[in-house]
């Protein structure tokens, strides 16, 4: 019997030791899937800011405005704290943090607005293939509401008590849908003419290359074919830049303003055009690489 | 007085082997846990083996890992980031194929969404309220 409960405790050993066998192994897994994922977000994101910011004016802006974010955090939670405590506690004391806790934090908010609004200029200005008319009107609207948004500030320094701090409050309320309109209506001009760009550059690309292959002797066959080739081509070309021409007349014929719905339609259709155009890439890299063929 | 004294402390030592006698059953367990121990002991030895071996297959993996990462963003972190050919791969390269694979690279880095310049998420209707509340 008592050998029975040693081979028991045996068998329990070692099915303990294939445990911590799975655990480790398991726990190794899934460090390495989330520590690579982590690190290849991080690397990601890390390259989007360092592509989109090239300017040093841009980069010292997205530092400005990273940093002014995290401060914003900060004092939003403690202004939280301090409103939940005046609401328990109901006295003057209370109140007084409360009161000067509002005011950090709506000058805070105000902050990270100025810089993203600068920076969103900015990007704006570095921006080529984007219809001149309509970014130098965004321009003007993003100016004007970075002054704003500088009296803002100037009304938040100067309310020293509860009754000041809640009409800025109100004052500012009114200001957020022109703010966030102009930002959508700046972002969507940006990715727009990132995508009208390459596809200018494309056609340049795709006419040079024409040109090229038709100064080449080839087989009747295989003009034939090639000429099937760049039937698909032309249309699929067409094709996108109708869709670019309907995309970027949505937001010039628009009299509402841009919202992040709004936004987040046109990027859905642009991103259609960004799949297009990568297939008219695909294309172009086969009649590249058959002419090449050819001419060896 | 001394002869009320019926125990005997020499009788009782000479008895002594008997008792142990009694008692002794309990050590032929001695060998089973000597077996015993001798069985766990190539499995402990095994559990060390395999943590040590997990230590070294998880820290060379987040080795491996970390070469490939830093090797793919190295190129990228210039900003200006055309990642620049080696002479070779120039050489074997045409003009033709040079621009499309630079116009590639431009379209991904167009794609739009991945643009980082969203509207900042913070609390627009903060407010102590007023002191009418």
């Amino acid at each position: 019997m008592k050998r029975l409960h040693l081979f028991e405790a045996v068998n329990l050993q070692i099915n303990k030791s294939h445990l911590i066998r799975s655990v480790l192994v398991v726990f190794s897994l899934v460090a390495l899937v989330v520590g690579g994922v982590v690190f290849a977000q991080d690397k990601a994101s890390e390259t989007i800011f360092l592509k989109r910011f090239k300017t040093e004016e841009s980069k010292r802006l997205i530092e400005l405005y990273q940093a002014n974010f995290e401060k914003y955090k900060t004092s939003e939670r403690d202004f939280y704290l301090a409103k939940a405590q005046y609401e328990q506690l109901y006295t003057l004391a209370s109140l007084e943090s409360a009161v000067v806790s509002t005011r950090q934090v709506m000058e805070d908010r105000a902050n990270v607005l100025i810089v993203y609004e600068e920076l969103l200029a900015a990007s704006l200005v570095d921006t080529t293939g984007a219809e001149l008319s309509m970014k130098q009107e965004t321009l003007a609207k993003l100016q004007k509401q970075i002054g704003e948004l500088k009296a803002h500030k100037e009304v938040i320094a100067a309310a020293h008590d509860r009754a000041a701090v809640y009409r800025a409050g109100i004052d500012f309320s009114l200001l957020v849908p022109e703010l966030s309109a102009t930002a959508y209506e700046t972002l969507s001009q940006i990715v727009i003419a990132d995508i009208q760009r390459v596809y200018d550059k494309t056609v340049t690309y795709y006419a040079d290359l024409k040109q090229a292959q038709s100064e080449m002797e080839t087989s009747p066959l295989k003009a034939e074919e090639r000429k099937r080739a760049y039937g698909e081509t032309d249309a699929l070309m067409a094709s996108i830049g109708e869709n670019l021409d309907l995309i970027r007349s949505s937001i010039t014929a628009k009299n509402q303003r841009l919202d992040h719905s709004s936004y987040t339609e046109i990027v859905r259709s642009l991103s259609s055009s960004h799949a297009q155009l990568s297939q008219a890439m695909d294309f172009l890299n086969e009649l590249e690489r058959d002419g090449r063929v050819e001419a060896q | 007085m001394f002869k009320t004294d019926k125990y005997n402390q020499t009788e009782f030592s000479a008895e002594e082997p008997l008792y142990e006698k009694i008692s002794s059953p309990q050590k032929p367990a001695e060998p089973v846990i000597q077996k015993i121990e001798e069985e766990i002991a190539p499995v402990n030895n095994k559990k060390k083996k395999i943590i040590i071996a997990s230590i070294v297959i998880f820290v060379s993996f987040l080795i491996i890992l970390s070469i490939l990462m830093s090797g793919g963003g190295g190129t990228v972190s210039n900003g200006d980031a055309e990642p620049t050919p080696t002479p070779e791969a120039a050489d074997t390269r045409t003009p033709m194929q040079v621009r499309l694979e630079e116009l590639k690279t431009e379209l991904r880095d167009a794609d739009p969404n991945q643009q980082p310049l969203l509207f900042p998420a913070m609390d627009y209707d903060i407010s102590l309220g007023s002191t009418d509340d």
